[in-house]
């Protein structure tokens, strides 16, 4: 399976780049939570640092968070062994749901839903999400959520599959729960995706490889370090 | 202390403590990286920035390291080389390193270790052959150690992204801090 790598793989370091895509990925390590954490608060403190507004700190979350994504959706797949590629909406946004989330943070989220009124829309709830463990958010960030990384990684997993989608986190208007609110990942697929959705049959699945071959081709010029677009 | 305790207290640590997949860790700094190298484009830059952001968790990291091994004195600079080493190391990353090359003095040492949980799945481009890739460790060493009271140099020498056989940071006590007063008593 072609793996994405920060290199171009060509050069004189190329017999060290086989040497890192033919180890074997049993390797499953852990490594304490607070290094995680620290490693998160810095993140972003950093990212803080470099915009003005809160938007403009969520999107570099989620910047940060899709690259991540990408390549933990391969890894998964490998793992899970799954037969087939994932060619509906509810098909791997339970991939999502499930393996995805157990492999990144050992647990899985409380719901699945749809929103009523678009047919575009989904939403995932997360009762005190992994990354947010540590975190208070002052009163003049507003509604911001930290969590804006993990929905990244939802947005990079779901694009790399071949079904791009804009995902934002929210704090959930929660009754039961004051603080902390439930987080609500918003998915809304884009229009190409459903178009697909709604076409039945093999032209599906072209589509698909279509769609994947253009995304792995902009992703491979997005990833590679030559041009920095 | 001596090393076989200090390694059964960070395995004791390690164990008890929440734990997260190494690979979600090593996927996040990974892309933190990248982001860096986005912003900065130069990997001298990127490295100094690391360290900076090393330096930041490392001033807070000394808290976690004191509470949760309950070594509440640091005898000599020493002393304090194996409990990096054998103690910090399993706590966070979950690897061991040794502590070679000691100079003379014992001002000087080197941290080899073979595993660096940061490192998976990660290679480096030639582009960036300068860039030290898990400075951020650097940055951590020499935050914990200012905050006792030892101020310290913190180097990558080996890397095995770099094509080394294992990775090694060489860290040089500079000075040992005296208690200050602060600077304005009102």
């Amino acid at each position: 399976m072609d793996r994405r790598r920060k290199s171009d793989g060509l050069g004189p370091k190329s017999t060290q780049s086989f040497s890192v895509l033919s180890q074997p990925l049993g390797n499953r390590r852990e490594v304490s939570f607070s290094a995680y954490a620290l490693l998160f608060s810095e993140i972003v403190q950093y990212s803080r640092k470099r915009v003005r507004s809160t938007t403009g700190l969520e999107e570099k979350l989620n910047d940060i968070g899709r690259r991540v994504g990408s390549r933990a959706l391969e890894l998964v797949a490998i793992r899970e062994k799954v037969p087939t590629r994932s060619t509906k909406v509810l098909q791997i946004l339970s991939f999502v749901f499930n393996p995805v989330w157990k492999f990144l943070f050992g647990k899985q989220p409380e719901n699945l839903r749809k929103v009523s009124e678009s047919e575009s829309s989904y939403f995932i709830e997360e009762r005190d999400p992994l990354v947010n463990t540590f975190v208070s958010v002052p009163e003049d960030y507003g509604s911001m959520n930290c969590a804006a990384f993990v929905a990244g990684i939802i947005a990079g997993v779901l694009e790399s599959a071949g079904f791009p989608a804009k995902v934002h986190a929210y704090n959930a208007n929660d009754s039961e729960r004051t603080y902390p609110p439930m987080t609500l990942y918003t998915i809304e697929f884009s229009d190409e995706v459903m178009a697909r959705e709604k076409r039945p049959g093999k032209r599906t699945m072209l589509n698909i490889l279509f769609s994947v071959g253009v995304f792995m081709g902009t992703f491979a010029l997005a990833t590679n370090t030559d041009t920095l677009k | 202390m001596s090393k076989v305790n200090l390694q059964r207290l960070g395995e004791t640590v390690f164990q008890s403590s929440d734990r997260v997949s190494a690979e979600l860790l090593a996927l996040t700094y990974g892309s933190t990286v990248k982001q860096l190298l986005v912003d900065y484009e130069e990997p001298d830059e990127v490295n100094k920035q690391l360290d900076q952001m090393g330096y930041n968790i490392g001033i807070r990291l000394i808290e976690d390291v004191i509470a949760n091994s309950k070594i509440y004195t640091i005898s000599s600079f020493v002393d304090s080389a194996e409990i990096v080493a054998k103690v910090a190391f399993k706590m966070y990353l979950g690897v061991v390193a040794n502590t070679v090359d000691w100079n003379s003095d014992k001002t000087e040492f080197s941290l080899q270790f073979d595993d660096n949980p940061l490192t998976e799945f990660t290679e480096l481009p030639d582009r960036y052959s300068d860039l030290w890739y898990a400075n951020i460790l650097c940055g951590i060493i020499r935050g914990a150690y200012e905050m006792v009271q030892m101020k310290v140099e913190c180097k990558y020498t080996k890397c095995v992204l770099r094509g080394d056989d294992t990775n090694e940071i060489r860290i040089v006590l500079r000075e040992m801090l005296l208690e200050r007063p602060p600077l304005d008593d009102e």
